[in-house]
């Protein structure tokens, strides 16, 4: 079986994972297409191959896959779209601006919106993110399409509720510090819930939408913190002490038996 | 011997002014009484046939206020199922200048509905706009809170408004007969119980119709003294009738009482223009063209002449980039219009 895993920062995490399980799958051959989420934009799915549009881009690919400036998705059984803003990090801001259903907080300014609606934004929001989109148009490329899985962003590590986070970009720290004030109010469940009903509502029959493995969550919407402590990223290994959104090599571990038992059938 | 038709225009006159017209191009059916800018706050409100005029105007790129927007990237039709983006406020189609008037009384505090709230299963509706919330709300105190974050909204709506655009709709409503109450939808259409001992079928007379909307137009006017309005018939027939006449009766009455209104208020104030959408599209200059196959649905066409008409009139020139909103583009807005009335084809036999 020929896995082709294409993700951002968070595959570094499936590399070390696939380094530690690699000897008990030997009649499986994984490739990894990465770069960091900000050079993802100049990546397209063009002719059913995954094409850098960017020199930064290419270069990503050449280094995460060995070599390769491309990935050409017949030559595989399985594409993992891993991360690609799909996940519950995509919709964390969203409590800054809303608030839904039986949430506690009412401090500061937000619209109140019901809950049907605030799941539609988050259905809208994730039908956008780069995974939908490669997803696709990888299914849209031609006659051989290899199965198509979409592997969540982990969520956050409960971490960031005791530290202050690395994460220092604007949006970064803003995500991170909604999901803290949720975590606060006890209304972090509904942005789980929030997430739950648009990856159930993404998730068609033949091109299957992962769910992170309950035992590594805890209160719905963070990664426990074993599997997020010495976490890893693309642009620095490790990373940064404070890294609440990359988990680890443990995780990573996981991630991919889960991937590769699930594809095994 | 002199007659006093003598010398008038041709469009005094049916054979020169109707049949020898083509429906899509009526001239000289309608002579603004002002100016609306592009840049003018336009306040939206009516019937389901005012969405089209709402979204008309801003794809123009006239500044029609949104108080209530979608988010960002959620698609138009998908929010219009919230009631976002289909008028200046999410409070769904007015289709009574009673519901208005309870409306803009609500808003400044001087008017209190009675059982505001409706149940369907165990979800809650607000009463006074129950379709903007195809699901309801999980609580009838959820609901209370909604209402009130909305009608503060539509405070600032009627506050701010430079042109108040709206479309008279219906004369016939359910109301709860010991408080005059009245709702959008009949108790049991979406959500809520009929109780034949609570709830009234009201058939609104021109002095009834009338006399809502200058109380409404008084309490806009108290805060917001420089607005104007501008006012339409809606040309889509009622769905159904609550009333003991055949549909096709009861639909003349309430279009000649609502056409007749509008006419009263355009003659007793200046700051009333009335626009002919209703004879652009219901009367014989459209031979029917207009409607679809259900004799009720305007058609595109229909609709597409209309706003060439008032564009005709009201025509600020191309829209410049910068003369959006923030410089935005052109909006996405839902092609379908949102009407519960629909609804009521459900119960027909």
């Amino acid at each position: 079986m020929r896995i082709c895993f294409v993700g951002n920062s968070h595959l570094a995490t499936a590399k070390f994972g696939w380094d530690a399980v690699a000897p008990d799958y030997r009649n499986v051959e994984v490739s990894f297409f990465g770069a960091i989420a900000t050079v993802f934009a100049d990546v397209a799915v063009e002719d059913g191959k995954l094409v850098p549009k960017s020199d930064a881009a290419k270069q990503s690919f050449i280094r995460t896959s060995g070599g390769r400036d491309s990935a050409i998705f017949t030559d595989y059984d399985l594409v993992i779209l891993l991360a690609l803003d799909f996940g519950l990090w995509n919709l964390l801001d969203l409590y800054d601006k809303y608030r839904w259903g039986d949430q506690n907080n009412t401090e500061g300014e937000y619209e109140l919106v019901s809950t049907g609606y605030l799941h539609e934004i988050a259905k809208a929001r994730l039908t956008r993110s780069t995974a939908i989109r490669f997803r696709n148009d990888i299914r849209k490329s031609g006659a051989r399409v290899p199965k198509v899985w979409i592997y969540p962003e982990p969520m956050p590590s409960q971490s960031v509720l005791t530290e202050a986070p690395a994460q220092k970009s604007d949006l970064s720290a803003l995500r991170l510090e909604a999901l803290r004030r949720a975590a606060h109010w006890h209304d972090e469940r509904s942005l789980g819930t929030a997430f739950a009903a648009a990856r159930s509502f993404l998730s068609a029959a033949e091109d299957i939408v992962l769910e992170q493995p309950a035992h590594t969550i805890t209160a719905d919407v963070f990664t426990q913190r074993e599997f997020s402590d010495g976490s890893i990223g693309l642009a620095s290994l490790p990373s940064p002490r404070g890294d609440f959104v990359h988990m680890n090599g443990r995780f990573g571990e996981l991630m991919v038996r889960q991937i590769l038992n699930l594809a095994a059938g | 011997m002199r007659s006093p038709y003598e010398g008038l225009p041709s469009n005094r006159f049916w054979k020169s002014a109707v049949p020898e017209q083509r429906p899509f191009a009526v001239a000289g059916l309608y002579t603004k009484r002002f100016e609306i800018r592009r840049t003018d706050r336009i306040a939206t409100a009516g019937s389901c046939f005012a969405q089209h005029i709402g979204r008309n105007l801003r794809k123009r790129g006239f500044n029609v206020i949104d108080a209530e927007p979608r988010e960002p990237g959620l698609p138009a039709e998908i929010a219009a199922r919230y009631g976002y983006g289909l008028f200046s406020a999410r409070y769904g189609n007015v289709y009574t200048a009673r519901q208005l008037h309870q409306l803009a009384g609500e808003a400044f505090e001087t008017f209190s509905p009675a059982n505001a709230v409706w149940q369907r299963g165990d979800r809650f509706f607000d009463a006074m706009r129950p379709g903007v919330e195809p699901d309801g709300l999980e609580t009838e105190t959820l609901v209370r809170l909604h209402r009130q974050r909305h009608l503060k909204k539509v405070a600032s709506v009627l506050r701010q408004a430079e042109i108040f655009v709206f479309t008279f709709g219906l004369t016939e409503a359910w109301t709860d007969m010991r408080t005059g109450t009245v709702y959008p939808t009949a108790p049991g259409t979406i959500a809520g119980d009929f109780d034949p001992h609570i709830h009234e079928f009201r058939n609104f007379a021109v002095a009834e119709v009338l006399n809502d909307f200058v109380a409404f137009r008084s309490l806009i006017k108290a805060q917001n003294p420089a607005v104007k309005f501008l006012l339409t018939v809606s040309p889509v027939p009622l769905a159904a009738t609550a009333s003991d006449a055949h549909v096709l009766i009861a639909n003349t009455y309430s279009k000649s009482v609502l056409r007749a209104v509008a006419g009263e208020l355009y003659a007793m104030f200046d700051d009333v223009d009335y626009f002919p959408a209703y004879e652009i599209v219901a009367t014989s200059v459209s031979k029917g063209a207009f409607f679809e196959k259900d004799m009720r649905s305007v058609s595109q066409a229909g609709v597409e002449t209309v706003m060439r008409a008032f564009f005709r009139a009201h025509n600020p020139g191309p829209v410049q980039t910068n003369e959006r909103p923030n410089g935005s583009e052109a909006p996405d807005d839902a092609d379908e219009v949102v009407c519960e009335d629909i609804l009521l084809d459900a119960f027909a036999r």
